[in-house]
């Protein structure tokens, strides 16, 4: 077991502790020095002597954006104990640990880790019992942070997003909802300013005043201009006012504008986002969610056999079946078209075509709704590879898969989005007796994707 | 039948044609003639003196705005302290209230305390920059009025306190209006004007709307001026925090009130720069007994407590070297005989009538004696109505039941005089409810 351990100070006696645990251990005195070697190792541990800042920035930055380091256990060593964000606590369980995640990630079936995404999923799934819980941090834009997620994260979108697709997607489950926040539209920053302002003229140089209402009149005006010399004269009808209940009330409290006079019952509260700079109203508040996530079993089989795609929302809620199996009832229904000529069935392939998954997502989700209207239970569906679809009809024939054709285009053509950004290719297969009379399932799939 | 009417008609006009008719009357009305007229006249020329002073001369500092303590002692007033307590906040005086609301035996009085509580936290929290703050003291063992008003005046940080009953409404001027005569530094205390507030209630409270009218608002203001106020109302007093705190608080008993003022008035003699005046736009709204029977034992009880304080628990104090002869007099005078043996007098001239003269004879001097009240009562209530009334349209309307006051202020006289046989036999100011009665037993 090879092992790194990065310090900055001279501690033979951690040294030897390390070398009687581990089979080999590589001391650089520095993060510059680690960072010129190439060598792989199975776990870093580094000297809590170094700055908070500098560490989180070598982990980021030189670990986990490392193809070959991503996935090593981390631990902080703090005068001969060992700290880590893995719920590994002594020096006994940090060898199985180590033993365990190096295990795990070799069962992971690809090894394309260019996107912190990917690095990331793997990480959670050589972490089995690890839960992505939320820390506060007052200088976090939305007063929350997940410490795990923040490692690998590359800063180019918002990972909360991704963490909640993840959870649409059912890789991640929602084990508890930590914390709701109000946030801006714009960045969902929950970083803003509120202020009350004029509705007449937006100035702030507003105050609350009371109204008086003068029994002998009905006259309702606010206190101020009822005020004589420390007395309250209504300036309607002069009557002197008293006895609150008997000559006058106060039938409401309003405020004023101090610039331009205007009287209003409520002022216009302005929210200013201090992140973005952005200024809306609370009806443009966007509401956030904070959950404590962990990985579903679901999610574990998605990043093994490297499944995990934002598409997987298109078949979320209809009857999703591996290919196999697919083909299986694919086969058994050109059988039965080749027996009965009324057994019809219809195919529907679909490419997805993205520059980037999340601007879209949205896209995909309204797109899956228009599916789920037009599936049937006895309907299927599964993956050929991570962008395309294939959807499975039994019972129906030329007429209705010319109307689930209709609502797709119609789908297709309502979308605003500049060209190449997104789109959508089908194709369609109905069945007739004659169509299939020398076909099989592979040739019929291969025929229709080969046209996407 | 006829003939009764015809001798009265007959005495009337030989009244109307004597001569001299106020030599007759001096006869036949002697107390009227020695003691009423001339009090009666001396508290008009000292109230037009005050007006006069008041709209011509004396110009008061309209920049004086000290922190101002009210304090209302509340026992079982319900709801009605937290109406007290909303127009003690709508004030609209400039400077600072701290209003400090005593409830007496919290534990048995639930839905005051905690009315009381549920409003000021509202209130606090809901106005946190006002100038007015509520305070809500609760004294879970009930101990009486005096030692709520003491409580109070103790934890007071106001340089004036002004005592209110729980189940009034005030003016919205009455601190601003309360204060302003205290810039003058030996203005030591003030009572304040009384009005009836559930006027629509019956007759009676009418009767007594208008007595407080004359009684109250019109002789205060000449009594203060003549330096003799008799009464600082336990229902709407101001005084000087520092002065009070001088002279050791209330003392416990019934009538704490006139207790306080006639312990005032003997430091008034010892530091006769002091002044107690009466203060008649600081108005405050109470409600008055709407039955016979209630305004009987209301009344038994401050007549009864008049005759204890004098002829009781101050006895010795009212000498001239305590008091001073001036004082002296007035209590001599006002409040000895006009309150006490006037009633009396009346009682036994009454009964004295019948028993001398013929029923018609009797009966007529009666009308004399009616017509006297009923004229002098129009007098004083037209004079209340152009100096005094803030409220003339809604006053003058009670002109109507002029004609009926004297009934109402005979009755009243007689019941005086009962009170005072009562309190000198019985000791009924013992019966009182302002404290309990292992408080009661201790004093004397």
């Amino acid at each position: 077991m090879n092992t790194v351990y990065i310090t900055n100070k001279d501690n033979p006696f951690i040294v030897s502790l390390l070398k009687e645990f581990f089979d080999k251990i590589s001391v650089f005195n520095s993060f510059a020095d680690f960072s010129t070697q190439e060598e792989v190792f199975d776990s870093v541990i580094i000297s809590s002597n170094f700055e908070k800042t500098k560490i989180e920035d070598f982990v980021k930055k030189t670990i986990r954006t490392s193809d070959k380091l991503f996935i090593v256990p981390i631990f902080l060593e703090d005068n001969g104990t060992f700290l880590s964000h893995e719920n590994v606590v002594n020096l006994e369980n940090i060898k199985e640990h180590i033993i365990s995640v190096k295990n795990l990630y070799k069962e992971i079936e690809h090894h394309n880790y260019s996107s912190w995404e990917n690095r990331i999923l793997s990480y959670f799934y050589t972490r089995p019992d690890l839960s992505v819980c939320p820390k506060i941090d007052k200088n976090h834009d939305m007063f929350y942070y997940y410490p795990h997620v923040e490692q690998f994260y590359d800063g180019q979108e918002d990972y909360f997003y991704w963490m909640e697709e993840m959870a649409t997607q059912k890789i991640f489950s929602k084990v508890k909802l930590v914390d709701r926040l109000f946030c801006c539209p714009y960045c969902f920053s929950a970083l803003m300013k509120f202020s009350d302002h004029c509705p007449n003229c937006g100035s702030i140089n507003i105050k609350q005043e009371r109204f008086v209402h003068c029994f002998s009149c009905g006259y309702v005006s606010p206190e101020s201009k009822f005020m004589k010399d420390e007395r309250f004269v209504c300036p309607s009808c002069k009557s002197k006012l008293k006895l609150i209940g008997e000559d006058y009330d106060r039938p409401l409290e309003n405020g004023v504008c101090m610039d331009c006079g205007n009287y209003h019952i409520d002022s216009t509260l302005q929210i200013s986002c201090l992140s973005c700079s952005k200024i809306f109203t609370t009806e443009e508040l966007s509401k956030k969610s904070v959950f404590e996530y962990k990985l579903t079993e679901y999610g574990r089989n998605q990043i093994k056999f490297d499944t995990v795609s934002s598409t997987n929302i298109i078949a979320s809620e209809l009857n999703y079946i591996a290919l196999n199996y697919f083909i299986f009832t694919l086969n058994w229904s050109i059988q039965m078209q080749k027996r009965y000529i009324d057994s019809y069935f219809s195919l529907v392939a679909l490419k997805i075509i993205m520059e980037t998954e999340f601007s879209v997502y949205d896209l995909l989700v309204e797109f899956s709704k228009l599916l789920r209207s037009s599936f049937r239970t006895t309907d299927f569906c599964s993956k050929i590879d991570n962008n395309t679809f294939i959807f499975l009809f039994p019972k129906t024939g030329a007429t209705g898969l010319n109307a689930i054709k209709t609502k797709i285009d119609t789908f297709l053509g309502s979308i605003k989005l500049s060209k190449g950004q997104f789109n959508i290719k089908t194709e369609y297969f109905s069945s007739t007796q004659e169509n299939i009379a020398e076909e099989n399932s592979q040739q019929i799939l291969s025929n229709l994707t080969n046209k996407l | 039948m006829s003939n009764f009417f015809n001798e009265i008609y007959y005495f009337l006009n030989s009244f109307l044609n004597y001569e001299e008719p106020w030599k007759i009357c001096l006869i036949l009305f002697p107390y009227v003639l020695i003691m009423e007229i001339p009090l009666y006249s001396l508290i008009v020329i000292a109230y037009l003196k005050k007006f006069w002073k008041d709209v011509f001369l004396e110009k008061i500092s309209q920049n004086y705005f000290p922190n101002v303590t009210c304090i209302v002692p509340c026992y079982n007033e319900g709801n009605a302290v937290v109406l007290t307590t909303r127009s003690l906040v709508e004030q609209l005086y400039r400077g600072n209230i701290e209003i400090i609301l005593v409830v007496d035996g919290s534990d048995v009085n639930k839905s005051t305390y905690e009315g009381v509580l549920e409003y000021a936290i509202k209130y606090n929290s809901e106005f946190k920059n006002s100038s007015r703050h509520i305070k809500v003291i609760p004294k879970r063992q009930r101990s009486g009025k005096v030692s709520s008003i003491n409580i109070g005046a103790s934890l007071a940080k106001g340089e004036l306190l002004i005592i209110i009953d729980g189940d009034c409404s005030l003016d919205n001027d009455l601190v601003a209006a309360g204060v302003r005569s205290f810039a003058d530094k030996n203005v030591i205390a003030s009572s304040g004007n009384i009005r009836v507030r559930n006027t629509k209630d019956s007759l009676l409270a009418k009767f007594q709307a208008i007595e407080y009218m004359i009684g109250l608002q019109l002789s205060k203001t000449g009594l203060a001026e003549l330096g003799i106020l008799n009464s600082i109302s336990g229902a709407h007093g101001i005084f000087r925090k520092s002065f009070v705190r001088a002279i050791g608080g209330w003392r416990n008993g019934s009538a704490e009130d006139l207790d306080i003022t006639i312990r005032i008035r003997a430091y008034i003699k010892q530091y006769p720069q002091l002044k107690i005046i009466h203060t008649y736009d600081s108005t405050m709204h109470t409600d008055v007994p709407t039955t016979w029977n209630k305004l009987f034992k209301q009344r038994l009880r401050w007549d009864g407590d008049i005759s204890y304080l004098y002829f009781k628990r101050y006895r010795k104090l009212l000498r001239p070297k305590n008091i001073g002869w001036k004082n002296l007099f007035a209590i001599i005078w006002y409040d000895f005989i006009f309150c006490l043996c006037v009633p009396f007098l009346t009682t036994v001239y009454t009964a004295w009538l019948f028993f001398k003269f013929s029923p018609s004879f009797a009966a007529t001097l009666l009308i004399v004696v009616y017509l006297y009240y009923f004229l002098s009562g129009n007098l004083f209530f037209l004079l209340y109505i152009i100096f005094v009334s803030e409220r003339k349209g809604k006053d003058f309307k009670f002109i109507i039941y002029l004609p009926l006051m004297p009934f109402y202020q005979y009755t009243m006289r007689i019941w005086t005089a009962l009170a005072t046989i009562f309190e000198l036999t019985l000791s009924t100011h013992k019966d009182t409810t302002m404290a309990p009665w292992w408080v009661i037993k201790k004093t004397h």
